[in-house]
């Protein structure tokens, strides 16, 4: 009698035990999916406000959709996928705010290009008047 | 005895494993590709050397994936991170090339202002000789400590009238001209009459001369602030007013050009001279 219930104890501890690691290592995926879409999200901020909506509309729609999906693979649970999808909206959108940067860069160039232009054009002028 | 079998088929077991790993999906080997391309291009390299670094280790993950999905996950990361290594290797080209052109611009700027003050100094320069050869032509000059002192005489005022002749009119153009280019210089304007008349009305007469030509400047563009005019009457005379050749030289008023760093108290007959 008595080691039948020793050893039914011990079964439960041991079912215990397997369940406690199977949640341990679920809410492990879940805390790592939670975190890598919050960084995603920030990543999209981050491109939003260097006006990649202007200069990299594709990149940070395509950001945008990916986190969505992981927001919704989050919800039913599958924090393997939502953390993948997340990884994704990130690089989109890393990859948006260089292409906005290098955009504004170029327009930079362009706007010092036109002065010196302008300034070539007078200069010119100036020698001319004699 | 039983040992050996067991280890042979464990063996084939694994190489056919490892043989027939992960297929290699279509996404993967444009990443391959991507990455290779990169890779090899030196402005990449140089500019967005982590990054490509970390395009290299999601290939590798992609690689070694022992599923599908997962596999296709890293080749997809790692073309977006081929992808992103070029824009960076571009912005950082473009910056470069940014600091280049700010600096080429702030050359020009540099000779834009010299050659504007060049400008300044010719076109200065030639108001002050046609000024020169125009008083010359129809005005009497001479430089005095204050500055310039050009003299317009009855050529240009009939007896008993303050209004100038058109011609004279025409004439301090080149006056204005010299005072456009120079904004810097004040002109002090004092008339003067012969001795015929009353003092009251020649101190009139003599005030009104010297109005009308500011008027004439004045109507040519120059700041009343900077024409200073006053009347000296029949006081001065430049020549005995017993001829009619005297009398015509004492009618008369005289601009002062006054040097740059004069005022109009130091300069002038006003000052008791």
């Amino acid at each position: 009698m008595r080691a039948e219930r020793k050893k039914k104890i011990w079964a439960i501890l041991a079912i215990f035990s397997a369940a406690m690691i199977v949640a341990a290592c679920a809410s492990q995926d879940q805390s790592a999916a939670r975190t890598r879409i919050g960084g995603a999200q920030s990543a999209i901020g981050q491109a939003e406000r260097a006006n990649a909506r202007e200069y990299a509309p594709v990149e940070l729609s395509n950001a945008k959709q990916k986190l969505a999906q992981a927001n919704k693979a989050f919800e039913n649970k599958d924090y393997v996928k939502a953390d993948n999808l997340a990884q994704q909206a990130a690089v989109n959108a890393e990859l948006a705010e260089a292409k906005a940067d290098t955009s504004k860069t170029k327009s930079m160039a362009q706007t010092i290009q036109n002065s010196i232009e302008d300034l070539r054009r007078e200069i010119n002028q100036n020698a001319n008047v004699d | 005895m039983k040992v050996i079998p067991t280890f042979a088929i464990l063996t084939v077991v694994a190489i056919a494993v490892a043989g027939c790993a992960t297929p290699q999906t279509q996404e993967l080997v444009q990443a391959e590709h991507a990455y290779a391309e990169a890779s090899t291009d030196p402005t990449i390299t140089r500019n967005a050397a982590l990054t490509l670094q970390e395009a290299q280790s999601a290939l590798n993950q992609a690689k070694n994936a022992d599923d599908v999905d997962v596999q296709r996950h890293y080749a997809y990361l790692a073309g977006k991170k081929v992808e992103l290594a070029r824009v960076q290797a571009d912005k950082a080209q473009t910056q470069q090339q940014v600091a280049e052109l700010e600096m080429q611009q702030k050359d020009f700027l540099l000779q834009l202002r010299q050659s504007r003050t060049e400008q300044a100094q010719r076109q200065a320069q030639q108001a002050e000789q046609e000024l020169r050869a125009y008083r010359t032509e129809s005005m009497q000059s001479k430089q005095t400590d204050a500055g310039m002192v050009l003299t317009l005489t009855d050529v240009v005022f009939a007896l008993n009238q303050a209004q100038l002749k058109s011609g004279a009119e025409r004439g301090l153009d080149k006056l204005a001209d010299f005072l456009k280019q120079n904004p810097e210089r004040k002109v002090l304007v004092e008339g003067f009459t012969d001795s015929t008349g009353s003092d009251a009305y020649n101190q009139e007469l003599s005030e009104e001369r010297a109005r009308s030509v500011a008027q004439a400047l004045e109507a040519e563009g120059i700041s009343p602030a900077r024409i200073t005019t006053r009347g000296l009457g029949e006081r001065y005379p430049v020549a005995p007013n017993h001829t009619e050749a005297g009398r015509q030289q004492n009618r008369r008023v005289e601009i002062t050009i006054l040097d740059e760093d004069r005022g109009v108290e130091d300069a002038g007959r006003g000052q008791g001279t």
